[in-house]
């Protein structure tokens, strides 16, 4: 085919997609049918005919898995929830660290680090422990939109902390570049900009005045905290077998091991909960993160059959490299929030080969770059993760207010994140144990 | 088929039920069609499509 | 209750429309011919019973010499959508004449990956190599396993035995599995049945091949370890020299792990061999995935690549087609069985398959037989 011909018909696909979007935002559907009819417009210009389907389903399935694990560690939390156990976490620790008022930021920031940094999505931990943290957070007299915004960049940071880093991982596996070495250029940058953040926004956290926050708890007198305790053990246990033993324990996955930890969870407690109507309100409150992560599979797939991904990440590659580092800060998240982790697939994989070919360290500008893609997780259309916070957080205001209480740390993450970038050579020394 | 893929299978039709469950109970036509969208990786899995 | 009657229909007819063409592709049967030189067809749980009856008991296809010689194994198909290696598999079966030594084919390595395209990706489910009674189809695949095959994933893939962590896609990856493990995973236990395959039969040589991204450093290539380089170099000066096309040596790295090129080396005495062609349509900055992308190579947005010095091989307005990169895995294969044959008299192989000027010249479909014409017994399925 003619090339001009194929930069037309690209270019009309990408109008027509963002048209659809615009229609249905003025018929005020909610974000994922606009991205619906994003997926179908971006089709049917692309020349996808009956295909259409085909590609809407296999686009479907790209996030199958991430999917299952927010229903099962959502359930998971909520059981805990639903029998009293998370209450009776955060009285426990308002009771040990209601004067260290210090020592309990930083502690918080640590209990949101591990099941991200476990399992490389931030969600997890939104779901996991948020719920606790924001309790102690709001008992520390920070206001509803500070703590879902120390949650949110915190969440963002166990993504990307180490050992397990979903943007860097598929981004090696796309660019052939071994996962290997990304421990200490991403733990170190990790805990200073969680320090900041918690230390930040923290700022004007008062001790907990015990009495008080404990009387405005609920739960349950007879609490048993091995019905808590336990659990978290079970999961502990799970998520670390499987790097003990790797070659001994079976792989059981994240949905099947929040969905084991879940069942103990219910068990523990199966009288103070009914697990069918729990399944099925988790279920409901869920779905419109499933529906966005499955229409931006869609979305990926569309693009990819358009034309439309290849020709914006053509734009970006050949783009001079001053122009490249400029847009960095502003691409990065922009794709993360437009394409959840296929952002990685799209801009990571030609980026990394490009910086590559330069003879600039890969492994630390990917590392800086990871940093910047789970701030994206905040940016519409999808805000994936910023909602989920909000909502865990219970902040009821303005969804801008939200974000624009995150700017400081979000600039601070920027700066190091693009620092590891342009001296990617420089900070070499950074994978130094490995 | 391993144990453990079956125990996906069923938790994938677990969601896939209560997906239907919630949509036979829901009133509002845009939570509906999220519904229907989000079904959709259930179904193909459960019907081994993709 | 009338929405929900139509949006419940409309699920019905989404789920039909979209799930047809899938459930068609899954079972879609490729028809390859044995050519003169195929002794034997067999399945690869020959060397593994535990992979007998699974999706990855691919078939293996023997092809001898008169005289006996040195063994080759070759491998395509390891990642289902680098479609120049599985074509050129096909290519030999039906055309290649042994003289000596044994060959063995696989042409669907990761039978799996085959058999459904890349969630996400965008790729047509055939693709297709026009001849002269009409079109050859081919299935278009995937990277890895599919899920529906191997499921699930873990949160991050460990490498057995070395232990490096990995991408958890990667779980599903046969070039990231070697040497493989018998009660692994099923990607691992298909890597390992081909370790058991080239200890059985003291293979002398084992060729992987792919097809990776004009813009990848490591393209258009042969990817070997130390032990193989010799090999390797003699092969790249001669082709460049014999065809007039380059294809550069690039050593394989020690310190990544699973990968053919280095498992096969480090864990048997077999000369592992990674043959990389210039596959456009894998690039990211592509437009549409199309068919014709995947047979022409053309791409003119990689050409904007190309003017500013990002791509890793010679890319002009002609693209990089199907003939030429399955011309230069035949020349390539057939220059390094040369240089093999040099220093080791004793295990000579010795073949006859059209090479890379011919391919071109007279397109590759001139080489595929109609299956519906040719006897039955010739006929296989993949």
């Amino acid at each position: 085919m003619d090339a001009g011909l194929i930069y037309t018909q690209t270019i009309l696909a990408g109008v027509a997609m963002i048209a659809a979007y615009i229609v249905g935002k003025i018929f005020k559907l909610k974000t994922e049918i606009c991205l619906l009819l994003t997926v179908i417009a971006g089709g049917l210009v692309g020349g996808a005919g009956l295909d259409l389907f085909r590609h809407m389903a296999e686009g479907s399935a790209t996030f199958l898995d991430i999917a299952l694990i927010f229903v099962f560690a959502t359930l998971f939390m909520n059981i805990l929830k639903e029998s009293g156990g998370i209450n009776f976490l955060v009285k426990k620790i308002i009771s040990g660290f209601h004067n260290k008022k210090i020592l309990l930021l930083i502690l918080l920031m640590i209990i949101i680090l591990i099941p991200g940094a476990l399992t490389g999505a931030g969600s997890i931990s939104v779901l996991v422990v948020g719920g606790t943290v924001a309790a102690a957070l709001n008992a520390m007299g920070l206001t509803k939109k500070r703590t879902a915004a120390i949650i949110f960049i915190v969440a963002g940071l166990s993504a990307a902390c180490p050992p397990v880093n979903v943007w860097a991982m598929m981004t090696c596996a796309g660019t052939a570049i071994p996962y290997v070495g990304f421990t200490f250029p991403l733990l170190i940058p990790v805990l200073i900009t969680g320090l900041f953040t918690v230390l930040f926004l923290g700022r004007g956290a008062k001790n907990i005045d015990k009495e008080a926050a404990l009387s405005e708890i609920e739960s349950p007198k007879d609490y048993k905290s091995y019905k808590i305790i336990l659990p978290f053990v079970l999961l502990i246990a799970l998520l670390m077998a499987s790097r003990i033993w790797p070659f001994d324990f079976p792989v059981l996955g994240l949905p099947l091991v929040f969905a084991i930890c879940a069942f103990f969870a219910w068990i523990l407690d199966a009288k103070a909960v009914n697990i069918v109507k729990i399944t099925k309100k988790t279920v409901e409150d869920l779905t419109p993160l499933v529906a966005t992560t499955i229409v931006v599979g869609m979305l990926l797939q569309i693009m990819s059959m358009n034309g439309t991904r290849g020709l914006i990440s053509m734009l970006i590659v050949t783009a001079p490299v001053a122009v490249i580092f400029i847009m960095i800060p502003f691409v990065i998240p922009i794709s993360e929030g437009v394409l959840t982790y296929g952002g990685a697939m799209v801009f990571g994989i030609p980026l990394i080969w490009m910086f590559n070919s330069m003879g600039l360290n890969p492994v630390i500008i990917l590392a800086g770059l990871s940093l910047m893609w789970p701030l994206g997780d905040a940016l519409p259309p999808t805000a994936l993760i910023g909602r989920l916070t909000v909502s865990t957080a219970g902040y009821e205001g303005k969804y801008s207010s939200f974000l624009k209480e995150c700017i400081v740390p979000w600039v601070v993450i920027t700066v190091v994140g693009m620092i590891m970038v342009l001296f990617s050579n420089q900070l070499s020394f950074l994978m130094f144990t490995n | 088929m391993p144990l453990i893929t079956i125990f996906y299978y069923i938790m994938t039709g677990i969601v896939a039920i209560m997906m239907i469950w919630n949509f036979v109970k829901e009133r509002d036509i845009q939570k509906e069609i999220l519904i229907i969208m989000a079904i959709i990786p259930f179904l193909l899995r459960l019907f081994r499509l993709k | 209750m009338k929405s929900k009657i139509i949006l419940i229909v409309a699920l019905v007819v989404f789920m039909i429309l979209a799930g047809m063409p899938l459930y068609q592709q899954r079972n879609f049967e490729e028809k390859i011919i044995t050519g003169d030189s195929v002794v034997d067809v067999f399945k690869l749980s020959k060397y593994f019973e535990p992979l007998e009856g699974t999706v990855q008991d691919t078939n293996v296809y023997e092809l001898k010499g008169e005289e006996p010689g040195g063994k080759v194994l070759i491998i395509a198909g390891t990642h289902e959508n680098e479609p120049s290696a599985m074509t050129f598999a096909f290519f030999m079966v039906e055309n290649m004449k042994v003289d000596k030594g044994t060959i063995y084919i696989i042409p669907h390595f990761n039978r799996s990956g085959s058999l459904g395209t890349q969630a996400g990706g965008g790729f047509p489910l055939y693709y297709d190599i026009d001849t002269e009674w009409g079109e050859k189809v081919f299935r278009f695949g995937d990277r890895g396993l599919q899920p529906l095959d191997q499921w699930p994933d873990p949160d991050v893939y460990v490498h057995y035995p070395e232990g490096q962590l990995l991408s958890y896609i990667d779980s599903r990856n046969t070039n990231r599995t070697w040497p493989g493990k018998a009660n692994g995973t099923l990607a691992e236990q298909t890597t390992y049945a081909a370790m058991q395959m080239i200890e059985d039969e003291d293979i002398d040589i084992v060729i992987d091949l792919h097809e990776a991204e004009t813009m990848y450093p490591v393209t258009n290539c042969i990817v070997v370890p130390e032990k193989s380089k010799p090999y390797a170099i003699g092969t790249s000066l001669f082709v460049k020299g014999r065809e007039g096309f380059e294809n550069h040596v690039e050593p394989s790295p020690t310190g990544y792990r699973g990968l053919s090129h280095r498992e096969i080396g480090d864990y048997s005495d077999a000369y592992p061999f990674l043959f990389e062609s210039p596959g456009a349509h894998l690039d990211q900055i592509t437009a549409g995935k199309t068919v014709d992308l995947i047979v022409s190579g053309i791409d003119p947005f990689i050409m904007e690549a190309e003017k500013k010095g990002l791509l890793f091989v010679p890319y002009d307005e002609n693209g990089f087609s199907m003939d030429r990169r399955v011309g230069q895995h035949s020349s390539v294969f057939q220059e390094l069985m040369s240089q093999w044959s040099k220093k080791n008299k004793d295990k000579e192989v010795i073949v006859e398959v059209p090479k890379y000027a011919d391919i071109v010249e007279n397109g590759l479909g001139y080489y595929f037989k109609n299956p519906d014409e040719v006897d039955e017994d010739l006929v296989y399925i993949e």
